[in-house]
């Protein structure tokens, strides 16, 4: 029977790698519920699995072994630091393979999709040597900031790889000292060569090891700088960046946002021009990138900051003053594509073609723990859509309870991370609650109003709390429907910031649009479908919920475990409430889902227009306006027939005066009192209309720095907004699981993330992040019978945690970061630091 | 020497028939249990006026003035004494005319079989309003505080039951597969409006804590079945799975003082109120429901509101408690609903810039969506209007699941004139609305639904549905008051036993959850004063475990209902026995009391390994144990998962107890699983 190809796919669509130092790539794992080791403490950390490891040679670029480690994974390596000859932790890559699957028609009346092997090819009259593959990787990061195209560090076009040898991917940036030499090491591609035992067709992407770049030293005064109050104990002059690339008079990332020091000039009027002609500068490449004047806005991230600045650090600290070192780091994101050209065809036109998305972040930090939402909720909420419909998409109820009970899992994994009470914005041993980091102490700032416990400050213990959802798991296991459904939060009031509003589950936490946290709304329509089925008629296992592989499963697709892969290299350790995310930002890819207009990723602010001018003709309905004339205002409103999407929340707040009433939460910033409501959400009931025209409002007013409200027509005023009708785009390419193109191109996944990423695991606390970036850990029950444990990041592991306040010298700090943080960041293993690669735990010191 | 009433059911039925002959003017009634040589001698009111009336006289006066011409009637039979063919009974009468009260003295004598009255004489006690007595009455070895402690107590006691009976008929419910989309929603909006009830009564078991604590009392956890307390109950407590019966009582308990005759032109409501006072009177005839000593209750729904009106009475007079009996320093350490309310009460509504309540809540709601819920128009109002402004009601007969979600109201009082607006605050929510509202409250009452509007529409539905299809029940085969005891001494007929291993142990274990859910808060009013409550402490600790064993019980009784009782072909299905201990006294050492919990949770580890030894007998035993295990899905997952976390809250009791110094009883690692002892800091956890 002959098996014709009749399409290609790379799965998985979208593969994680994890940077690391180390040479040898990690070993492949998995984490399991109810393993029998586990059986008797289901509530514990989920098991670490070694699973089969496929060991390539360097030379034969062949797979030339597949074993099962054994436990304890081995998650770092020591090695000999040829300067200095001491031993040195280093992480070791997360490198996943790319599978090659074909899409054929056999016997059975539907498509299938099956590993493209060496003997199917040969059924196809094709052979090895028909294969090749290009990647394109991205880091955007820098540009992203400065808006400058010749920021981006990028492959010089797509690599090509016809061969089996390993090909470096190198980026290059035109604002580099040496553009055509000095680049930025992003890792490594290589095809697979398919053998006896392993005929499939595949690609393997080793990532970078995590190093920075910065500022070239051939010109011009270096930059140094200490730290306040720490003596200068923690100087990292540019002298200790590796890699010196980005050129001193290039471009205007060196001192962003605003113009360097006029070293050298002594004179009071050149320094002025100095600093004019480096605005004038930033100007014109914001005007040749299609980007208003700086004037109007300044572009920046939500948070803000995300970059390495000169000491003192962080910028909240020392009046916002926020300088660019200039640093950059090589994580990047974009394309994979695998082509199948037969002889004499231009594998550029071969109908044989497919791609997919690869990304490099940092580390799996928790490996045994998962996120309550993670990029692969949110992938699943846009393949399935938000709603649970039993009429509609009829599902067993069994299936609904295992993935409500996943959820629930999912949280108390999160919540034993976070020191509950600090979080809670809690005092901290008489000192104030305002002088840590939490999400009241955020929305304090945000709202300009008095920080508030979220929870009543003496019931929040995280061991507690822990037990209290554990608990809430084990009636769901029981087939106890779950009750809790009114404590979730609503995707749409996530700017509720009333007690009834700030208790909603999941607590604490921050979501993508800096409120705070919300599942996705498919994860609460499960939970509510679950809370209304019947009682299930078998036992509902916490076993993943698994999906035939066809062309047409999109979610299978996705969530496709290729062999060799860790789970870490999946969507599902990816982090969702981006703000702005670990391993991508999602945020961006929204922000090109309405043909015409560029949004920006964390509102809903039209900073661009489409590049083709052809289109900002496109009239609105009451032919007042032009899309052309879009760039800076607001959309407001999705409209379709009787549908209408809101794309701002009001945010409210208790009343002074009446306990029971709320009023709206305004600041001079803020006037309207709105707040953007996160794309993944706000856009998901859009996105079944691609390919269609939605009604767009968006306000007729600029918005550039606040919000516009909603004005509906009244009896002696019209509306104040205008209505467009655009397109919705596919968020994915025809018939894959690839994001689009379209939404995103290479780099920009990655662009909100923070440069360097090790800057944002300073900077950013656990309760954006908890089991991803821990916060509390080595919790045990102390002498008073509440939680006590280290935070992650302090020095000394003494038992007794110390409240980040961004200056505690007990704590790491940002250049012992840059300078080694795989030697800072510890891997957390049952919630304890994990033993280095020699087996012991590295012994505190006492500070 | 009193002899044994043997006729005691026969003369209370005579007096049960007074009581209506009475309070209705009829005399046909009153005729048939009066012998026509009958007298009547007494006097007042007024003062001085005597009224020693022939039967001829007496049924005139009854006819013309029935003595619940103004809808406030009350009696109680206080006691029956028989010697052979003699006997006396004593009533206590209040509201007669809206405001007299009187003690009925009868005699009786048995005539050709039948116990007729021949005398009966009576004492004025004086008038004005039947629900506020003046002064009220308490036995003189008593003081007043201690009076009003009791009172309380008798008031926790009661709400505890209801609540307890609320949850059972609410667990009782099945959602199964095999029942259409349509009667599967309505069934969980019952097990909805149910658990809304109990929750709301957790909420008014927890604010009489407060005031107890307030009083410098002690808390009250358990559930008095004393004659005493029983005289506060409207019904004899029983846990039954929900019927149109149990749900009448429920009904009949939380109804607003109203008689459906006279107070009710709405021929559905009425319909409804008299289907339901109709089945409680049955009931209450049954033998299965009378008193624990035997005697019928009589029909009277208003006892608990009565008990709170009482309890207002005396803590509102500062001449019988005085000022200093309130501690107001334990205002801080009260259980608040800042703790306990869960989220538990309605979202705020928006103020406009003017501070005052905005036409429009929700600025973010499409419009299109706003129109469509016109205020209003979700539930039919139904104002019933009794006596003077203070005495009308407002009741909702709507759909039950239009009904909204509960408003668990936690009170704290610092003065008297706290404690008084919490107890209102209680009886206007389901209880008494009769009471004299506060004119504050009352405009709340308007918005707020009732227990009453939550009986009402599940009753309505479930009638509905009945007499569509009379062998229908949505609680399926579950049993009524189930027990873990077994013979001897013999059981009462009223009990199942569960027989079944499985219903045992299950049935076992959900006794001690029970026992630690009132022990961990018992404790946490305990610590009052000891712990501080701006940072974490054990005490809010403890409110979690309460919490977390909410949510055993609501799992176990979830298991139970699945559950086969015995293992005899077409069984009925066990039910949460919520049996109490000998005693919920805690220990005065705090450490005693940690050890009391581990001991508690130790204990369910035991008897959760013998199910599992059960499971793995081999032979038919094993086989049934296993099949009665499945049949009950999901229970040998969630018994794992309980085992996993009584072994981390052992852990936890062991650190509190070695803070204090001492030493729990030593873990028997026979029960449970060994686990490794937590590793040296920074070690990975093997």
């Amino acid at each position: 029977m002959t098996r014709t190809i009749r399409g290609l796919r790379i799965l998985p669509p979208f593969a994680i790698a994890r940077l690391g130092s180390a040479d040898e790539p990690m070993d492949n794992y998995t984490i399991e519920l109810d393993a029998p080791a586990n059986q008797d403490r289901p509530l514990g950390y989920r098991a670490l699995k070694p699973l089969r490891t496929l060991i390539v040679g360097e030379r034969s670029g062949e797979i030339e072994d597949a074993r099962i480690p054994t436990l304890p994974l081995k998650f770092t390596v020591d090695r000999k630091d040829e300067k200095d000859g001491k031993n040195r932790k280093q992480i070791r890559p997360v490198a996943p393979f790319l599978e090659v699957f074909a899409v054929i028609r056999s016997d059975k009346k539907e498509d299938e999709l099956v590993p493209l092997t060496v003997e199917l090819l040969s059924e196809n009259g094709l052979s090895v040597k028909d294969v090749s593959w290009t990647v394109r990787v991205a880091n955007r990061k820098v540009a992203r900031r400065t808006g400058d195209e010749n920021d981006v560090v990028a492959t010089r076009g797509e690599v090509v790889i016809a061969d089996h040898d390993i090909h470096a991917l190198h980026g290059y940036c035109n604002n580099f000292e040496s553009p055509d030499s000095d680049t930025v090491d992003f890792g490594q591609a290589r095809f697979i060569k398919p053998n006896a035992e392993h005929p499939e067709i595949r690609l393997r992407f080793t990532p970078a090891r995590g190093l920075i770049y910065g500022p070239g030293t051939k010109s011009g005064q270096q930059v140094v700088g200490s730290y306040s109050g720490a003596g200068g104990a923690f100087v990292f002059s540019v002298d200790d960046v590796e890699r010196s690339v980005y050129g001193r008079d290039k471009g205007i990332w060196i001192g962003y946002p605003d113009p360097p020091a006029p070293v050298g000039i002594s004179d009071e009027a050149a320094a002025d021009k100095f600093k004019a002609d480096w605005k004038a500068k930033r100007e014109q490449i914001w005007n040749d990138n299609g980007w208003p004047t700086p004037d109007k806005f300044d572009n920046e991230t939500l948070p803000p900051g995300l970059y390495a600045i000169n000491p003192p650090a962080p910028s909240w600290l020392y009046d916002n003053v926020a300088i660019s070192r200039g640093y950059l780091d090589d994580a990047c994101d974009g394309f994979v594509e695998v082509r199948v050209a037969r002889p004499g065809e231009d594998p550029e036109t071969s109908k044989l073609k497919a791609r997919a998305r690869i990304c490099s972040g940092p580390p799996a930090m928790a490996p045994d723990s998962l996120f309550v939402r993670t990029l692969a909720d949110d992938l699943d909420q846009v393949v399935f859509g938000p709603d649970v419909d039993q009429d509609v998409d009829p599902e067993d109820p069994e299936i609904t309870r295992t993935r409500a009970q996943d959820i629930v899992r999912r949280a108390f994994e999160t919540v034993r991370f976070m020191n509950v009470a600090v979080m809670n914005g809690n005092d901290f041993k008489g000192r104030p609650a305002l002088s840590l980091d939490s999400m009241p102490e955020e929305e304090a700032a945000d709202t300009e109003r008095a920080i508030r416990p979220v929870m009543h400050p003496g019931a929040v213990d995280t061991k507690a709390v822990t037990a209290l959802h554990q608990q809430a798991y084990a009636a769901l296991r029981a087939g106890t429907a779950p009750w809790f459904v009114r404590l979730l939060r609503r995707p749409d009031k996530a700017a509720d910031f009333t007690d009834h509003g700030r208790r909603k589950m999941p607590a604490l936490m921050c979501g993508a649009d800096n409120n705070y946290l919300a599942l996705t709304w498919r994860q609460i329509h499960t939970i509510e479908k679950a809370a209304t089925d019947p009682h299930p008629s078998a036992a509902v296992k916490p076993v993943a919920v698994s999906h035939p592989l066809t062309p047409r499963n999109l979610s299978a697709q996705i969530h496709h475990e290729a062999k060799g892969n860790p789970i870490s290299s999946r969507p599902i350790t990816s982090v969702a409430n981006c703000c702005p995310g670990l391993e991508v930002d999602f945020r961006a890819v929204w922000r090109r889902l309405f043909k015409g207009i560029e949004l920006r990723e964390y509102d809903n602010l039209v900073v661009r227009l489409d590049p083709d001018k052809t289109m900002h003709a496109l009239a609105s309905r009451d032919g007042t306006m032009t899309l052309g004339e879009l760039q800076g205002k607001r959309l407001l409103r999705v409209v379709v027939g009787k549908e209408e999407y809101r794309m701002m929340t009001h945010i409210s707040g208790p009343a002074s005066s009446d306990p029971d009433g709320r009023i709206q939460l305004t600041t001079d910033m803020n006037p309207a009192g709105l707040a953007p409501l996160e794309w993944s959400n706000a856009l998901a009931y859009v996105l079944r209309h691609a390919g269609k025209t939605v009604g767009c409002d968006f306000s007729k007013d600029d918005g550039w720095d606040q919000q516009q409200p909603l004005i509906e027509a009244n009896e002696t005023e019209p509306a104040k907004y205008v209505s467009f009708d655009l397109e919705v785009r596919s968020f994915f390419e025809d018939d894959t699981a690839v994001i689009s193109r379209a939404l995103a191109e290479a780099g920009e996944l990655t662009q909100g993330l923070c440069s360097p990423w090790q800057n944002d695991y300073r900077e950013c606390s656990c309760y954006y992040w908890a089991s991803a970036r821990p916060d509390f850990v080595n919790v045990e029950f102390d002498s008073n019978g509440l939680s006590a444990g280290d935070n992650w990041f302090q020095r000394t592991r003494t038992g007794s945690y110390v409240p980040d306040d961004y200056a505690d010298s007990r704590l790491i700090m940002y250049d012992e970061l840059f300078r080694d943080w795989e030697k800072a960041l510890k891997f957390q293993i049952g919630g304890r630091d994990a033993p280095d690669s020699s087996g012991e735990v590295e012994a505190g010191k006492k500070g | 020497m009193m002899a044994a009433t043997d006729d005691y059911d026969e003369i209370a039925k005579v007096i049960a028939t007074y009581i209506e002959g009475a309070k209705t003017g009829n005399v046909g009634l009153l005729l048939h249990i009066f012998h026509e040589k009958a007298r009547s001698f007494g006097e007042g009111p007024p003062p001085g006026k005597r009224w020693d009336l022939d039967m001829e006289e007496y049924t005139k006066m009854q006819e013309e003035e029935p003595l619940n011409k103004d809808g406030k009637y009350r009696a109680r039979l206080v006691s029956v004494k028989q010697m052979g063919q003699s006997a006396t009974a004593v009533v206590e009468e209040d509201g007669c005319w809206g405001k007299f009260s009187f003690v009925q003295i009868f005699s009786l004598s048995r005539i050709d079989g039948a116990w007729k009255i021949v005398n009966k004489t009576y004492t004025h006690r004086g008038g004005g309003d039947p629900t506020s007595i003046k002064p009220p009455e308490k036995r003189p070895d008593m003081s007043w505080r201690d009076h009003l402690v009791m009172l309380l107590t008798f008031g926790a006691t009661a709400e505890h039951c209801l609540m307890v009976q609320y949850l059972y008929a609410a667990y009782s419910l099945k959602v199964e597969s095999n029942e259409t989309p349509r009667l599967r929603k309505m069934i969980e909006s019952w097990r909805h409006n149910l658990l809304a009830v109990a929750r709301e009564e957790m909420g008014h078991l927890l604010t009489v804590q407060n005031l107890l604590l307030l009083l410098g009392a002690p808390a009250a956890l358990a559930r008095d079945s004393s004659v005493w307390a029983q005289n506060y109950y409207p019904y004899p407590f029983s846990l039954d799975p929900l019927t149109l019966d149990t749900l009448a009582c429920f009904v009949y308990a939380e109804m607003p003082d109203i008689d459906p005759d006279t107070d009710i032109d709405d021929a559905e409501l009425k319909a409804l109120l008299k289907d339901v006072i109709a089945r409680v009177e049955k009931r209450l005839n049954d033998p299965h429901h009378r008193l624990p000593d035997g005697r019928v209750m009589l029909l009277d729904a208003h006892r608990v509101g009565a008990l709170y009106q009482q309890i207002i009475d005396v803590i509102g007079n500062p001449k019988l408690i005085p000022d200093s009996a309130f501690d107001e320093s334990s205002y801080e350490f009260q259980a608040s609903w800042d703790q306990w309310g869960r989220g538990y009460r309605p979202a705020p509504y928006r103020l406009d810039a003017e501070g005052n309540k905005a036409e429009d809540d929700d600025p973010d709601e499409p419009a299109a969506a706003r129109k469509i819920k016109a205020p209003g128009k979700t539930r039919a109002a139904r104002k019933i209007e009794v006596g003077d402004d203070d005495g009308s009601y407002v009741v909702r007969l709507g759909s039950s699941q239009a009904i909204a979600e509960s408003f668990v109201r936690v009170d704290r009082a610092a003065t008297r004139t706290d404690a008084v607006e919490a107890l209102h605050r209680i009886a206007k929510q389901g209880e008494a609305q009769h009471l004299g509202l506060n004119k504050r409250l009352k405009s709340s009452a308007e918005s707020e639904l009732s227990h009453f509007d939550r009986f009402i529409a599940v009753y309505k539905e479930l009638k509905a549905e009945i007499d569509k299809n009379a062998g229908w029940s949505p609680a399926k085969g579950v049993c009524s008051n189930p027990t873990t005891r077994h013979a001897p001494p013999p059981l009462e007929p009223k009990y199942s036993q569960l027989e079944s291993v499985v219903a045992k142990r299950l049935g076992q274990m959900f006794n001690i959850r029970y026992r630690l859910l009132l022990n961990y808060l018992g404790h946490f009013f305990q610590l009052a004063k000891t712990q501080p409550v701006d940072r974490p402490n054990v005490r809010a600790l403890l409110m979690h475990r309460v919490f977390g064993e909410m949510y055993n019980i609501k799992t176990l009784a979830g298991l139970l209902v699945r559950t086969p009782i015995s293992e005899e072909p077409d069984s009925r299905w066990a039910g949460p026995p919520f049996e109490m201990p000998y005693s919920f006294t805690l220990p005065d050492a705090d450490a005693d009391v940690w050890r009391q919990h581990h001991e508690l949770i130790g204990t369910s580890l035991k008897a959760c390994k013998k199910l599992f030894e059960a499971a793995s007998m081999p032979g038919p035993v094993g086989r049934t144990v296993k099949d009665h295990l499945a049949a009950a899905t999901g229970a040998e997952a969630y018994l794992l998962a309980l085992q996993d976390l009584d072994l981390q809250t052992q852990d936890w009791f062991e650190a509190v107890l070695a803070s204090e110094g001492a030493k729990p009883a030593p873990r028997d690692h026979r029960f449970g699983v060994a686990l490794p002892r937590q590793s040296p800091k920074g070690a990975a956890r093997s």
